[in-house]
């Protein structure tokens, strides 16, 4: 920044004293002329002392009005001191807050939720707050990991993170025929046909995948005729296994008892401290985002109190594990005439390894896929 | 190659023809740039008389001189005539 120092000249033949500037290579600038006595003007500061020998030497009478210097600039800045303080401290912050991930942008995802990503992300230990330091690598590969997922690309630009999808190419699903086919090694009990024409008989065994109905119509010689959709339904008996390992411990029931705590993160800084909670308890922690300019966050960690509950006989167990086998067999596959029994064998301790025989009677029936 | 220098070359202009001589330039009658100044005759608001070493300039208007310098004039403001009055 230039210095400029700007005169008021009082005196007559001001021209006199322009054209000697002139002639002494001053440069003048901003010359005003108020009357013949009273002129302004401004000069470098370079110049200062060769003009004000100049006005000396021709009598003039002359004030500074002005300077401007850089020195100066900064003195008329200290009583802002706040304001500069301020900014000072927002460019810092501007340059600490570079350091951390702004936003995350994700593109690509038809099929994939956005919030399932966005949770994945959490898991590898990236989040919005978060500083920029972790391993894309490591990234792409836990987002390789989800379904329907066939490449990911995860880039830091600025303070976004930015993470292209390539999802995995539908597969058109599968031509249905018109057979009714076995879905189980069964022992045929019923059949049932509404259309088509019945490929076993009651008694008989058969494999999984073996044709219980036929699409086809045929006269009394044995010749097909029509093509039809086959509808009907076939049962059979079908066994099932089902093998869980579990304890003879009761287990914890909850009390009804809750306490709350909530800390306080701040660019990954903790303010508040974690209760410490005596007894059995279950923890469940909630992290809600509470700054809009800054990643302020409220972790909410909920202790709800447990009892335990008594243990529990061998027989008991057996019979727990054999009702939740059932129950999960009708559930899927429906189900009459069950017979289910359960053995326990010793793994440790009190721990078994429950293992329910089933046999029922179920609609084993299903379409061919081709 | 600078606009002056392209009209001399144009016009037929010499160096020497410079050198004793003067140029302006009228920039939307708001700026006035005078070359060649030799002396300020008289230096008002609604007038300045400059001298060169071949001509009187004066020129008219509401008017603040902007820079000085050995040969050179920045006049500034609303500018209204510019004459020039041939020395003998």
């Amino acid at each position: 920044m230039k210095s400029t120092v700007e005169y008021e000249v009082i005196g007559l033949n001001q021209l006199k004293l322009i054209n000697t500037f002139k002639k002494e290579g001053v440069i003048i600038k901003k010359l005003i002329r108020q009357n013949q006595k009273l002129m302004t003007f401004c000069i470098s500061g370079k110049d200062r002392a060769k003009v004000t020998a100049l006005m000396d030497s021709q009598g003039f009478s002359y004030a500074v009005v002005n300077e401007e210097s850089f020195f100066k600039s900064i003195k008329n800045v200290l009583p802002r001191l706040g304001l500069v303080a301020g900014l000072l401290v927002m460019i810092i912050l501007s340059v600490i807050a570079s350091n951390y991930l702004w936003k995350i942008e994700i593109s690509g995802n038809d099929r994939v939720d956005e919030l399932t990503i966005i949770r994945t992300l959490g898991q590898s230990g990236v989040y919005v707050g978060q500083r920029k330091s972790f391993d894309n690598k490591q990234v792409e590969e836990a987002l390789m990991a989800l379904e329907d997922i066939s490449a990911v690309s995860a880039q830091i630009v600025g303070t976004t993170l930015k993470v292209d999808i390539v999802e995995s190419a539908l597969i058109s699903p599968p031509k249905q025929t018109g057979d009714i086919i076995s879905l189980y090694d069964a022992e045929i009990t019923r059949i049932i046909v509404n259309s088509g024409s019945a490929k076993v008989k009651i008694g008989d065994r058969i494999p999984i995948g073996a044709t219980l109905i036929e699409g086809v119509e045929y006269n009394t010689e044995g010749n097909p005729i029509l093509d039809v959709l086959a509808q009907g339904s076939v049962y059979g008996k079908v066994n099932f296994t089902y093998s869980e390992t579990t304890s003879l411990c009761g287990g914890y029931i909850r009390t009804g008892n809750v306490t709350s705590n909530t800390i306080l993160k701040l660019f990954g800084l903790s303010i508040g401290k974690e209760l410490q909670v005596e007894g059995e308890y279950e923890a469940e922690k909630t992290l809600t985002r509470i700054g809009s300019f800054f990643p302020l966050y409220a972790e909410t960690t909920r202790y709800y109190e447990l009892e335990k509950l008594p243990d529990i006989t061998l027989e008991d167990l057996k019979e727990q594990v054999k009702d939740k086998a059932v129950n999960g067999l009708i559930i899927r596959a429906g189900g009459s005439a069950i017979v289910a029994t359960a053995n326990a064998t010793p793994i440790s301790g009190n721990v078994y390894r429950i293992t329910v025989h089933i046999e029922a009677e179920v609609s084993i029936g299903g379409k061919r896929i081709d | 190659m600078s606009f002056f220098d392209e009209v001399k070359k144009e016009v037929g202009i010499t160096d020497m023809q410079m050198l004793s001589g003067f140029s302006y330039v009228n920039f939307c009658g708001e700026t006035l740039y005078i070359e060649g100044i030799v002396r300020l005759e008289k230096i008002l608001n609604e007038c300045v008389i400059i001298r060169t070493k071949t001509a009187v300039i004066e020129v008219c208007g509401e008017l603040r001189v902007d820079d000085i310098t050995q040969r050179s004039i920045v006049i500034s403001g609303r500018i209204d005539n510019v004459s020039t009055r041939r020395l003998k």
